[in-house]
């Protein structure tokens, strides 16, 4: 298992994702395999695909068991179906060049190796050039300044050649080019996939057990879908793989240079787009003939032709639209000086059904009260389902796009059956839902009680006031829950109230 | 008089949502309405809850500016009504009523008490004696409308302990208990 990590999660269960990092499709009731053997307390969990890993969240253990694979480790993927009883899985071979531990520590030894740099002034320009290695004839010289290629014949005067002690390759990340220590994976300061450390970090079980040759060889993982066939996993993972191997190539999408082709698969692509349309064409030409037929026909194919051309343009509008939401969350972010680390973004269209999808929903919505809620120091919480809604709603989530208030609410209900104990939701005189944490509206019971015994005769507003001593105006109770609260002290009888037209004013209970 | 700390509290005003509290409200009240109306020896009030003849009322308090609404009068006096605290005084027409710090009956052995300790018995004695001869100045019901000790004197009649006699308008005067 010396290729999965252990994974960070938060408090409902969900991976916390790096920089940059985005989610990409979910699925549900997953079991991992290394090599053909099970892997017991990873055999039941969800399993996200990011735009860099693929983490496992074990649904019964989720802290200690969730782990993640980095994508850039894989060699290749394999699909396998489902036979009788065994289920869909996906094989994923791991890199070879996989650097174990023995070998990392001599890079962190700081071994050097002497490296030779040769030197040559470049006839038109003399622009001094630097080259790694010996000059010799056969090496085609061309100047970094000029561009102009120099002959070996008439710079074999000038070159000087030096010995330079290098130090061992340092993890230098590729992005802010801060030095980091070799075993990380990601950079330390901006957060970036280092493209250097492709070590694994041992799971402390594995640690004592010696690393042979033998283990290596079985460089393979396994996949198991228990309830889905695991083909759309499938597919978004290749996906994701042929664009990381991409990536790094500069004008990828470049067709011809100088008129010869470069990029077959795009050339390919490029065809089958002007084939499809002549088929398109073919189609429309084949009806064209006579009577009323032929002319619904040929309506129908222009409505079909007029969804194509709409689809683009609004996934185009879409794309454009999120990107400048995008922008705006940048600016807004911008102003904030803490930086909020992205969070999963849940999309309706990658779930299967509406059940694992209300699923997420509550996650997401137990993790937005929770860190809505983090700088309220006593950490509890109480928030009616309303105001939850709208806050929830309001926060820019792309992608996602508005939630129902019905989803919402069983979102919320199903807070125990995800064992996110900290909130619940609760009704309060019968008729207001509020999340909560457990012991919050005694809390804020008692405190009320106590304001109240301080200053016989305070309003709501002056409660409120009392309740957050920080005079920044920002109340962290709402005072539809104040209100709530104040109404069932008064049902209960450990409050008396003084109505006048200025409003409601409350007194202890001193008397009756 | 001092009136009780819970006078001046302004919740005792509103009237309170929680139906257990209300009544210990409404207690509140009446005690306070029977204390004052027994030491200033109060007996009337009318439908508002106002004290006759000098138009005190309690339940306007202008030193913490509060005042009860008349709909809650009206539950505070008919909860009094029902625990005979009051009583109709159907002896004129203007809607008033008679408070009754003490029952029906303990009023009746109290002026039982009264013939007999200033030995009155089998003598005819006015109402007016009652209530505001000398011989009654120190007893609780010395200045007590005298239709209200008719209705008094009503129940030791039916106790077979006294007469009633009436004027030449049909008005009861007098009685003579034995």
């Amino acid at each position: 298992m010396e290729s999965w990590h252990h994974l960070e999660i938060t408090t409902s269960g969900r991976p916390i994702l790096r920089e940059n990092e985005k989610d990409v499709f979910i699925d549900y009731s997953v079991g991992l395999y290394h090599g053909k053997i099970r892997v017991d307390d990873k055999q039941k969990g969800r399993l996200f695909l990011t735009s860099q890993r693929i983490i496992y969240v074990d649904d019964i253990n989720p802290l200690k068991n969730s782990i993640f694979l980095e994508l850039n480790n894989i060699d290749k993927i394999d699909y396998s179906s489902s036979f009788l009883k065994r289920s869909a899985r996906i094989i994923i071979f791991i890199k070879k060049n996989v650097i174990t531990k023995q070998t990392a520590k001599k890079l962190y030894n700081k071994e050097t190796n002497d490296v030779t740099i040769s030197s040559w002034t470049c006839p038109i320009c003399f622009f001094d050039n630097e080259y790694k290695g010996k000059l010799t004839k056969d090496i085609s010289l061309i100047c970094e300044n000029c561009g102009i290629p120099a002959q070996f014949d008439s710079i074999s005067e000038s070159v000087k050649t030096k010995i330079v002690k290098q130090q061992a390759e340092k993890n230098i990340c590729p992005s802010c080019t801060f030095i980091n220590h070799p075993y990380l994976t990601n950079c330390e300061l901006c957060g970036a996939r280092l493209n250097h450390s492709q070590f694994s970090v041992a799971d402390p079980n594995t640690k004592n057990k010696t690393r042979t040759q033998k283990q290596s060889k079985i460089a393979y993982v396994q996949l198991s879908f228990r309830k889905s066939d695991g083909t759309l996993f499938y597919q978004s993972l290749e996906a994701l793989l042929d664009k990381i191997v991409k990536k790094d190539i500069c004008n990828k999408d470049v067709v011809t240079v100088n008129g010869v082709s470069v990029n077959d698969k795009e050339i390919k692509r490029f065809q089958d787009g002007f084939t499809s349309n002549e088929q398109l064409y073919m189609i429309q030409e084949k009806f064209n003939s006579v009577g009323i037929s032929s002319l619904e026909r040929s309506r129908e194919n222009q409505l079909a032709n007029n969804d194509i051309l709409f689809n683009s343009a609004l996934s185009d509008m879409n794309k454009l639209i999120s990107l400048a939401n995008n922008i705006e969350r940048l600016y807004k972010g911008s102003n904030t000086t803490d930086a909020k680390k992205p969070s999963l973004i849940v999309d309706r269209d990658k779930f299967l059904n509406k059940d694992l999808f209300l699923d997420e929903i509550s996650r997401d919505i137990y993790e937005y009260a929770m860190t809505e809620s983090q700088d309220n120091e006593t950490s509890n919480v109480m928030i009616t389902l309303v105001d939850l809604y709208a806050m929830y709603n309001k926060a820019m989530r792309i992608g996602t796009g508005f939630i129902s208030p019905e989803e919402m609410r069983e979102a919320c209900e199903r807070f125990p059956k995800l064992g996110l104990n900290e909130l619940k939701l609760m009704k309060i005189n019968n008729r207001i839902l509020c999340i909560c944490s457990t012991n919050s509206l005694n809390y804020v019971t008692a405190q009320i009680t106590n304001i109240v015994t301080k200053n016989p005769g305070s309003d709501i507003l002056g409660i409120n006031q009392y309740l957050t001593p920080n005079d920044d105006g920002k109340s962290n109770w709402t005072t539809g829950v104040l209100n709530e609260i104040l109404q069932n002290a008064v049902n209960d009888g450990s409050l008396v109230i003084d109505e006048q037209l200025t409003g409601i004013y409350f007194y202890k209970n001193d008397f009756w | 008089m001092s009136l009780p700390a819970i006078y001046s509290f302004p919740p005792l005003y509103t009237r309170q949502p929680n139906a257990i509290i209300r009544n210990k409200q409404i207690d509140s009240w009446i005690n306070i309405l029977l204390q004052y109306s027994k030491i200033e020896k109060i007996w009337e009030l009318d439908s508002n809850g106002i004290f006759l003849p000098n138009e005190i009322n309690l339940f306007e308090n202008n030193t913490i500016n509060r005042s009860v609404n008349n709909t809650f009068i009206k539950e505070i006096l008919d909860r009094m009504k029902s625990d005979h605290q009051i009583i109709y005084n159907n002896n004129n027409e203007t809607n008033t009523f008679f408070i009754l710090w003490k029952n029906l009956d303990s009023w009746a052995s109290l002026i039982l008490e009264w013939f007999e300790t200033t030995n009155k018995l089998n003598q005819v004695v006015t109402f007016y004696e009652i209530s505001s001869g000398d011989e009654s100045i120190n007893w609780e019901f010395h200045s007590m409308p005298s239709y209200l000790i008719s209705k008094i004197l009503q129940i030791l009649v039916k106790r077979g302990r006294a007469t009633i006699l009436k004027d030449e308008y049909n008005k009861d005067i007098a009685i003579k208990v034995v």
